[in-house]
Formats: C-alpha cells, structure tokens, sequence
C-alpha cells in the first residue's frame, strides 16, 4: 500500500495545481495535477486540467511535473496523448512521474497505465521518469538517450515490461528502481527473467539499482551476490520484500558488498544475528520495519 | 457546584472526571451506575443537590449494562440470544441496543423532571448523536458538508448498482447505532474488483456465520465474503456514505477529533492511520498535531476548527461534543464524519492548560454557577 503522496519532489515543495486559484511558482514548487473525488464525478477531466496547465504563460520554465488521480474507469492513455500534445509548452520538463496516487485514493493494482512510450519519443530531454502501477503497463518502445532514472512502482511488473527492459536502450541509466511485486497482482516472470538486468554490461552507468518489494526477494539477492554488478553500484536497494537470512548471508559473501555507499534492507525478515553480520559491513545500512512471518508466510510490501 | 454522573463505575472514564472534580474546592460529586438505573435501584433524591450538573457518560465496556439495556428495549426479546450476548466482541442487536439505550433515557428524562438540573450534554441530543442517519441529516440541514449519503439500500445488489449510477467507487457502511467503529465497512470496487476493510472479523463455520469486533483491520477481497459481511450490515439501519480519501502525511491518512466544548474547538487530535478507519484503538496513533498543520496550512486549520464550532451550534443543549473531521486528499474539502456524545476521552491531552475534562468542569462552572436552581 502507497500511503502518502509526495511532499518533496525533485528538492522542490509538491502543491497540487487548482485553475485560477494556484499561484504558481516554477522555482520554489513541483506541481501536482490531479482530480479529487469530487471532480471525478461532475465530469471534469485529467485533460482540461493538463491543458489549463500547459496554457501558464511561464509554462516553458516547468522542469518537473507531476499526474495523480486522473479517473476510476480508465488508463492512463488520455495523460499520455495530452503530454504528447502539449510537448512544446512542456520543452524543459526533466522529471515526470505518472500516478502519485495513494491507498486512500486508489489500489495500486486498480490504477491502469497504458504505453508509456510515447512519452519517451515526445521528451528527448527528460531524465527522470517514474510510474506507479503496473497494469497495463508497457513500454512498445523503451529507447531514450538522456534518461537517467527510470522508477516503476507496482504491486505486480508484468512480464511484458521485464522483457521490455531488458531489450531497451537506455544508455544513460544510472537509476533503475523496480518494485516488482506479487504474482497474484501480475508478477509473472521467473528469476532467471532478471539475469539481464542483474548481470553487468546491459547499463553501464548503473549505479543506483532497487530490485524490491518482491517475494523473490533471497533470490534476487543470491543472483546480485553472484554479479560483478556490485562493483559499478553505489546504492542497492533490495527494500520491501521477503528477504531473509539466506538472501542477506549470499550478498555478504561478495566482497564488493563494502563498496556500496547504501544498502537498504527495510521490511524483511532477517534474524538479530543476520542484521548484526550486515551492521558490521560498515556501510551505511536501514534495515527498519523488520516483518515476522505470518502462519508460515512473509508478505511483501506492496501488492494489492 | 456539585456533578452528578451516569455511567460505568469500573470505567476509567468517571474515574478520570471525578479525580478532576473533587481537585476543585468549590465542586463535589456523585455518581449513579447504569446497572443501578436499569435494576430501578436509584432514589434520584439522593444525589441530587443545588446547584447540580449532569454528565451522562458511556455506558459502554459493560456486558451487563449492554445486555440490560437491549432487554430494556421490550421488543422481541424472545429472539435474543443471550449466548451470543455473552460473547466476548461478537457483534449483534446493535438496533435493539439503540432501542432499549432509547426508552431508557427517555425514562431517565422523566425521572429528572421534576428536578431543576443543568445538563451537559441532553438526553435528546444524546439520542440524535447516536444514530448517524438522524445526525447527518441534522447537519445537512445546517448547511454543514459531510461526504454524500446512499439510501435505500438493503442488500450487496443494490449497492453495487447505486454506486455505478451515482459513479462512486468507494463507500463507508457505518452501523447507525454503532460507536467505536463496530460494524463499520470501508468497500470499494472498480469494474470486476471488490474489496472492504473492516475491523470486523467474520467467522464462517459450516453454516453458521458470525461476526466479532476486532483490534486488527482486515481486508476482505473475496466477493463471497464481502456480500455476506456487507449484507449482514445492511439488515440493520446503517449510514452508508461515499469514502472520501483523506490527506495524507508522512506515509499515513489522517483526520482530527475536536473537541468543543461551549462553542469552542479546543482540544484535537490528528488521527494517523494506514488504514481508511482511522479510530484510536485500532492501532492507529495520535499524529504530530503542529507538524500537520503546518502541512495543510494554519488557514485551513482554522476553517476545519470553525467547521466543528458549526456543528455544535446544531447542538446548543451540549456543552461539549467530539467531532471527526476530514479534509480531503487535495485539501479542498472540509467534510464532518460523525459527532460523537461520548467523544470526550482523550487522556492526557492538554489545551489552554486544562485536560478535555477539567475544561469541561470549568465551562460547566463558568456557565451555570451564577444561577441558583433550588
């Protein structure tokens, strides 16, 4: 469950964006377009709020956007076609991110995306994209020569997507943070399906990888440990998942584990014992909300 | 100036109010049990002295009290099962609760006629508060926003087929007669997916079905379990609401609990919650209540604790009332959840220097202490 929305964007304060009302100020504030419950129902649309926006007379000196609640009943087509629409006034947009939406406002499951491609072709300058929700996402075309972190927040990555990043072309990766989830929520692929993307060579800058809220979370773990791609990383992020003392006591036997500049383990289930050996790494380490199995089962983060 | 209290003796409650009353010089006390009341026990003569101020309080946390009073209802007590009563948390004759909890007090406000009391808080007013269909359609005729109301629904059919005619996609079902969330159902659905979170615990064994209270929210997403749970609600008299997503802070939902207390918004609490039900003994905490107003602007602070002050001018025979309130995801919409008779406990929470129940003793004293009644 995605509890909050964003605060802080990009250094920047988040404000949501209301029409006539919002004074706005590119420098100080990230915006916010999204629809409350109430707008939803009379009609109004994600459309005419991302024109209204786009028709600010500084629109230009926007860097950083960002699209919550767009509507219960449909994808995320309608945010793509207006942003590729409107790519102009849009020239300087850096940072993205499609479907701050929280529990309260939708399931991460219930929110549809669509592909985001597109996007990609419109804004050869943008460097950071971030997506919340997997279904129906897809990528027909991952190739992007600028971007530098690309962030997908799901409760279950459907394959398609896995296999869509695997053959990108994204040579100027340096962050790639995939919440993978939950097979009953659209996880679908095997371990070996991330061998690509763990194994070094696929993107050179790499250096921030977030594999995680995933309950293949040892696995991952023991792959990663058997990679030279420990070697290239500052910060390993194997948070939100099921880890446990099998897959922590793999990624101590790689020496490179003491290279990092961060490890986050937060929500596993490692013992005292384990979380002893990983503080005496002596990096910098969070291994918060520590999970106790459940009858027999350890449950991820974020699924439903 | 002298406080006469109804309530449960055992329960902290009172316990905590006396302490405060008898730090007073000027105050006594007396109390009267419920259980006394019901077994027709009380010489009212005997506690009642110049000058005296009624508190009614909870009569919850009290198996006894709560059997005697459905059986104080009169109607159809053939049916009760007093197995089922004696059920530690199990959930039923909430109605016929409200029933008895309903004659009892109109017979407790005979009994006081003819005495010359102050009440804190009325027994009529008392009686509208709990029944959150006749308190939401109090406020909506004082003009006062709460989240758009569903009626005329008795089964999972009907509901699902209001929702998609009117477009609303999440719901809370609340027991009209219901306090501490008891009963209440946050649903929603979105095409072919359902689910509802409760505190409710069901138990289905062979046949039988029951339903418990519970200090763990739950979250239900078999349809077949859901229409089981939400049908058994809707036999009752229910408030059925649209759910609207509260702001959030810090990873978690909120909304307050204010307090006012003769016209003022005076002590508030931010409820943080991971789950749509936001109730304090649910594991949810007390959030950094300066913190979040920082976050959603000291203005918009000010609206939410004149919006409370609205709602108690709907009740101007009470002297105190704790309020919940929302404001919205976006921070457009100031919205009333309930109003609660007996929302006053709040341990330890201090405004202006005073506790919620010191407050409560001075303002009593403040407005009544001028007028000699006997």
């Amino acid at each position: 469950m995605v509890h909050d929305n964003l605060e802080i964007f990009n250094g920047k304060f988040v404000s949501d964006f209301i029409p006539n009302e919002t004074q706005v100020d590119f420098t100080n504030h990230t915006y916010r377009l999204r629809l409350d419950f109430d707008s939803i129902e009379n009609g109004s649309t994600i459309d005419e709020l991302i024109h209204s926006f786009a028709q600010l007379p500084n629109i230009h000196q926007c860097q950083e956007l960002i699209i919550g609640q767009w509507s219960f009943d449909s994808g995320s087509e309608g945010v793509v076609n207006a942003l590729v629409n409107l790519k102009e006034g849009f020239k300087n947009l850096k940072t993205l991110f499609i479907g701050d939406i929280t529990y309260e406002e939708q399931e991460i499951s219930w929110i549809q995306q669509s592909d985001l491609s597109p996007i990609l072709a419109a804004y050869p300058n943008l460097e950071l994209l971030q997506i919340r929700g997997g279904t129906s996402l897809s990528f027909s075309n991952l190739k992007h020569d600028n971007l530098k972190s690309l962030i997908i927040q799901t409760g279950g990555l459907p394959p398609n997507v896995i296999e869509e990043i695997n053959n990108s072309h994204l040579p100027n990766l340096e962050k790639l943070e995939l919440w993978l989830g939950d097979e009953n929520y659209g996880f679908e692929s095997k371990i070996e399906d991330l061998d690509i993307i763990i194994n070094a060579g696929k993107f050179p800058k790499l250096t921030y990888l977030g594999l995680k809220n995933s309950f293949l979370q040892d696995e991952i773990a023991i792959k990663i440990s058997q990679s030279r791609i420990l070697g290239q990383l500052h910060t390993l992020d194997l948070s939100m998942g099921t880890l446990t003392d099998l897959g922590a006591n793999a990624l101590l036997r790689n020496p490179a584990i003491s290279n990092l500049h961060f490890l986050n383990l937060d929500h596993h289930y490692m013992s005292d014992e384990m979380m002893e050996q990983i503080k005496s790494l002596g990096i910098p380490v969070s291994m918060n909300d520590r999970e106790v199995e459940d009858d027999g089962y350890r449950y991820i983060e974020v699924s439903e | 100036m002298h406080f006469l209290v109804i309530g449960n003796p055992e329960n902290r409650r009172l316990h905590s109010f006396i302490v405060e009353v008898d730090a007073l010089k000027e105050c006594s006390h007396s109390v009267i049990s419920y259980i006394d009341l019901l077994d027709d026990k009380v010489k009212l003569d005997n506690y009642i002295r110049p000058n005296t101020v009624v508190k009614i309080d909870s009569p919850g946390e009290n198996q006894t009290v709560r059997k005697k009073l459905i059986e104080y209802g009169k109607i159809n007590i053939q049916h009760i099962n007093n197995a089922f009563l004696s059920e530690f948390g199990r959930i039923c004759y909430q109605d016929e609760w409200y029933r008895g909890f309903f004659s009892f007090l109109l017979d407790l406000k005979d009994k006081f006629s003819p005495f010359k009391l102050h009440f804190m808080n009325s027994i009529d007013s008392i009686l509208i508060m709990f029944d959150k269909v006749e308190t939401k359609k109090l406020l909506n005729q004082n003009k006062i926003l709460t989240p758009i109301a569903l009626d005329n629904i008795y089964n999972y059919t009907e509901l699902r087929n209001q929702m998609f005619n009117k477009k609303i996609h999440n719901v809370f079902i609340k027991p009209a007669h219901s306090s501490s969330a008891s009963g209440v159902i946050a649903f929603r659905t979105q095409g072919s997916f359902v689910k509802a979170i409760s505190s409710v615990e069901l138990i289905s064994d062979q046949g039988d079905v029951r339903f418990y209270n519970s200090l763990k929210v739950r979250t239900y997403t078999d349809e077949k379990s859901i229409i089981t749970l939400i049908n058994n609600f809707l036999l009752g008299k229910v408030s059925l609401e649209q759910w609207i997503p509260k702001a959030s802070f810090k990873g978690l939902s909120f909304d307050f609990r204010v307090v006012v207390i003769n016209g003022k918004a005076r002590h508030i609490v931010a409820r943080t919650s991971k789950s749509p039900i936001t109730n304090l003994h649910l594991g949810n905490a007390r959030g950094n209540l300066s913190e979040i107003v920082t976050h959603i602007s000291n203005e918009r602070f000010e609206s939410i604790k004149a919006v409370a002050e609205n709602v108690a001018k709907c009740f101007p025979d009470c002297l105190y009332l704790g309020i919940d309130v929302l404001i919205s995801a976006n921070l457009r919409h100031i919205m009333v959840l309930e109003v609660n008779a007996f929302g006053d406990l709040l341990p330890n929470l201090i405004d202006d220097g005073e506790t919620v129940y010191e407050a409560q003793i001075k303002a009593s004293i403040q407005k009544w202490s001028k007028h000699e009644t006997i």
